[in-house]
């Protein structure tokens, strides 16, 4: 018999046997689990998270592919059966400045991952977003062995400077990765070098950099390409703001790093001041190091300093670059490093100005790529997954790995525990052995101040001052006057007003600044070596 | 009441004269509603919004504070908004002078007697509208740059003993602005060209030989005959390049990003700082509301200052 059938018959056929199927399925027993999940810590699901990179590919700043965390998130996924760990492409910026709005429109949209990397998480600084972290911080480290720092509690696998930041509410809201640095390196040409009678780079202090760049420069070579990115200026003030003892000041929670809310704090209670030595010396040594700068300095505004970047250096006009890591894969084509090195950011001593300390410790960045959990996890119900990832990334023997295929291309400076042995000593691998990790401090980080309205205003009134069309002390009156608005509007946006009324009381117990009746010079700067 | 039922049958017979002509063109009502509900979605709404959020401080994602006309005073009293407006007032000179300069080789090219010696040049100045502007932007970052090996200027300027005259030229406050508006030099933009050619050919062969009969020679046409009546030509030009000045800050953004210390930061470009660098979205949205109504009253005035003898004509018959 060969009947068809009709549409009638064919969609109640269907749907009876859809129907039938899924009732059969509800009353099925449970599938059993995994033998290993059921065994293991009970975690399962889709973990997401992004790195400041993209793992296993190249891109501008990341110059060597980084493979090792998708080895460590493979053999978490191996630990843990039930758990997929997915990294998403990161956040696309050329400036850390812009990563609050990224991170905000995401937290917004609910498209945040699990797990998302940050570069100062006071900018970020919303309860409703992130996780706090100090329960868990407070919590054993099972994946890292007895006995070893971390095993008990986990935070004490860092070292006390380098702790994960405590916000004005007294909570942990992020988790370092294990290691830090400034993440900026000077390239240089050796051929340059070698012409200008150069055996090597220069020793480990602004001075020695200077002097080499003065010698560079009277062989008629442009030392050095540069932009008006602050990283020359903002590293010097991090020296002289820990030379003169502020630094305890401004961080009064004691967790090694100076938010925004204790900066402003600072400004409020009249220890952080624009008219101080550390904050006009170096913008006074800054304007007599352009002359070590290709011409033209001036138009590499912060906006475009991306687009071309590099380029002096490469057609071989200048003896150094800043800021090396950008160009890496470009000058690892046009020689290798037998025909360029690289040196990490120099000190500030007191061979320079006299506010300096003798032999200063090193400074350094925290851990580049913090690691914070999201309101995304928080909803997803991931956030114990989250932290128990973290754990397991984290512990001194991952850390090592991730470390390892940075040398070379990065400045990587461990931050825990366990890792003082890691070898890295040779022309490119050596940045790493500047550092001694126990001793090694955090700068003071001074973009943590100021909006956008105030930094521009900064930019704007150097590029005056440098182009001669302003004094210092006009310039830095400038700052001194778009300051009152920012407060005001940080104060508005955070809803500190309350606070501030608190701060505005210190003032009359701070102790007077210790630089005296120092007061803004306009004689231009001149370098020891030349005076 | 005879007058009421009268009324009553007229109302009925024009609403159904409109339904008769709604059905007629129902169709092409269809086809028009999706482009006017996405203009309505994308154009109309944001512009709403925006004049909206200049009343609120707002950074984009967090609950808005009503502030009344707050951003406007600030707007005013902002001395980079009284910079920004100054530097526009050099730009605004610049490339008007730019933008109308094709005229003069329009007129050239007009001139010329051989048809194909014509078409040739046609094509030679409009070619250029095919390079995207920001390629000629990157062209000149090049061309500006000031050192010799990579700068052309500077290079050429040294090839001719003029080494005192090299120069970083968009890192001196008191040069960009020149630098910026020597950008394109000769000018011969394809656009204006073709528009004050196309205004040139639709001059009446009877007034162009009623010129030549009473002598005039090519400068004496230009300014009394081919000028005054290509006005609407020349409006329309200099109207676009009026909105294009006011609006567009991008090419400043990649050149100079304003500086060096805001020697060429205009309104537009503070716009976008506020907004998207200061997630200050009421004040951006003041900035852009303002140089909305500024287009406006400027647009509106040129109609009203600058008319063609043509409409004049018209008018003039009409009346």
């Amino acid at each position: 018999m060969n009947r068809a059938l009709s549409r009638r018959q064919f969609l109640i056929g269907t749907g009876g046997l859809a129907a039938a199927g899924l009732i059969a399925a509800c009353a099925m027993p449970a599938a059993p689990m995994d033998e290993d999940g059921a065994e293991g810590s009970g975690l399962t699901g889709e973990l997401t998270i992004d790195m400041q990179y993209v793992p296993g590919k190249v891109t501008a700043d990341t110059p060597v592919a980084l493979h090792e965390i998708l080895h460590i998130a493979s053999e978490y996924e191996d630990m843990h059966p039930g758990v997929e760990v997915v990294f998403e492409e990161p956040f696309k910026a050329t400036e850390a400045m812009t990563q609050p709005t990224y991170f905000r429109a995401g937290a917004a949209a609910g498209t945040l991952p699990d797990i998302t990397f940050t570069y100062g998480l006071t900018f970020i600084y919303d309860k409703d977003t992130i996780v706090p972290t100090t329960e868990y911080l407070n919590q054993p480290n099972q994946y890292i062995p007895a006995g070893q720092p971390g095993n008990s509690r986990w935070l004490d696998q860092w070292f006390e400077d380098v702790h994960p930041i405590v916000l004005a509410d007294g909570n942990n809201y992020d988790i370092p990765v294990g290691w830090g640095g400034p993440g900026l390196v000077i390239a240089y040409n050796k051929e340059l070098f070698a012409d200008a009678g150069l055996s090597g780079p220069p020793e480990k202090t602004y001075y020695d950099y200077y002097q080499a760049c003065q010698q560079i420069l009277d062989t008629g070579m442009i030392p050095v390409e540069s932009t008006l990115l602050s990283w020359e200026w903002d590293r010097m003030v991090d020296y002289l703001v820990r030379a003169m003892g502020l630094f305890d000041l401004i961080d009064i929670n004691g967790d090694g790093f100076c938010s925004d809310v204790e900066q402003t704090r600072a400004t409020i209670a009249g220890i952080v001041r624009l008219d101080a030595p550390y904050w006009v010396e170096p913008t006074r040594i800054w304007k007599e190091v352009t002359n070590y700068y290709q011409p033209g300095y001036l138009q590499m505004a912060q906006t475009t300093s991306a687009i071309g970047y590099g380029e002096v250096f490469m057609t071989e006009q200048t003896a150094m670059v800043w800021n090396a890591n950008r160009i890496w894969p470009q000058l690892m084509e046009l020689g290798g490093t037998d025909k360029f090195g690289v040196f990490n950011l120099p000190r500030l001593t007191n061979k320079l100005t006299p506010w300096g300390e003798e032999d200063p410790t090193w400074l350094i960045a925290r851990g580049t790529e913090s690691k914070t959990v999201t309101k995304t996890a928080s909803e997803r119900g991931h956030v114990d997954l989250a932290i128990d990832f973290l754990k397991f990334m984290t512990t001194p023997a991952n850390t090592e790995r991730l470390i390892q295929e940075r040398l070379g291309t990065n400045l990587v400076l461990p931050t825990i525990k366990g890792l003082e042995d890691i070898e890295v000593d040779d022309d490119v691998k050596g940045l790493v052995s500047d550092y001694e990790a126990k001793t090694a401090k955090p700068g003071f980080s001074s973009d943590r101040i100021g909006d956008w309205h105030f930094w521009y205003e900064w930019f704007s009134a150097i590029q005056a001052y440098f182009a001669d069309d302003m004094t210092l002390e006009e310039m830095i009156q400038i700052q001194i006057d778009v300051l009152p608005t920012f407060i005001e509007n940080f104060l508005v946006d955070k809803e500190l007003h309350a606070e501030a009324a608190e701060w505005e009381k210190m003032q009359a117990d701070y102790t007077p600044p210790p630089w005296g009746d120092y007061t803004v010079p306009n004689e231009p700067f001149v370098m020891p070596f030349n005076a | 009441m005879s007058v009421q039922t009268s009324d009553a049958g007229l109302d009925s017979r024009l609403w159904s004269g409109r339904r008769r002509t709604l059905r007629r063109n129902l169709t092409a009502f269809l086809f028009l509603l999706p482009t006017f509900l996405f203009l309505a979605i994308f154009m109309y709404q944001p512009t709403v919004n925006v004049i909206y959020h200049t009343l609120f401080r707002w950074d984009g994602f967090s609950v808005e504070r009503f502030v009344g006309f707050k951003n406007y005073i600030t707007m005013v009293n902002d001395p980079n908004m009284h910079i920004a407006t100054r530097n526009l007032g050099w730009f605004f000179l610049g490339w008007m002078l730019q933008r109308i300069s094709p005229f003069l080789v329009a007129e050239l090219v007009f001139n010329l007697k051989r048809e194909r010696t014509k078409y040739w040049y046609r094509t030679l100045f409009v070619l250029p509208m095919v390079v995207p502007f920001l390629v000629t932007i990157m062209i000149w970052k090049f061309i500006y740059n000031p050192l010799p090996a990579i700068g052309v200027l500077n290079r050429m300027l040294g090839s001719f003993g003029l080494e005192e005259w090299q120069t970083a030229w968009l890192s001196e406050p008191s040069l960009v602005i020149l630098a910026l508006l020597l950008v394109s030099f000769p000018w011969i933009s394809g656009w204006p060209f073709m528009i004050f050619y196309a205004g040139l050919q639709q001059i009446p062969n009877e007034v162009l030989d009623a010129s030549v009969m009473d002598g005039c020679n090519v400068w004496q046409r230009m300014v009394r005959i081919d000028i005054p009546l290509m006005v609407t030509s020349i409006q329309l030009v200099a109207i676009q390049t009026m909105i294009g000045i006011i609006q567009d800050f991008a090419f400043v953004l990649i050149m100079t990003a304003g500086g060096p210390a805001k020697a060429s930061l205009v309104p537009g470009l503070l716009l976008f700082m506020a907004a998207f660098r200061g997630d200050q979205m009421g004040y951006g949205a003041t900035i852009g509301v303002t140089m909305f109504i500024a287009i406006f009253i400027l647009t509106l005035l040129s109609f009203r200052y600058t008319t063609s003898p043509f409409a004049r004509t018209r008018r003039t018959r009409e009346t």
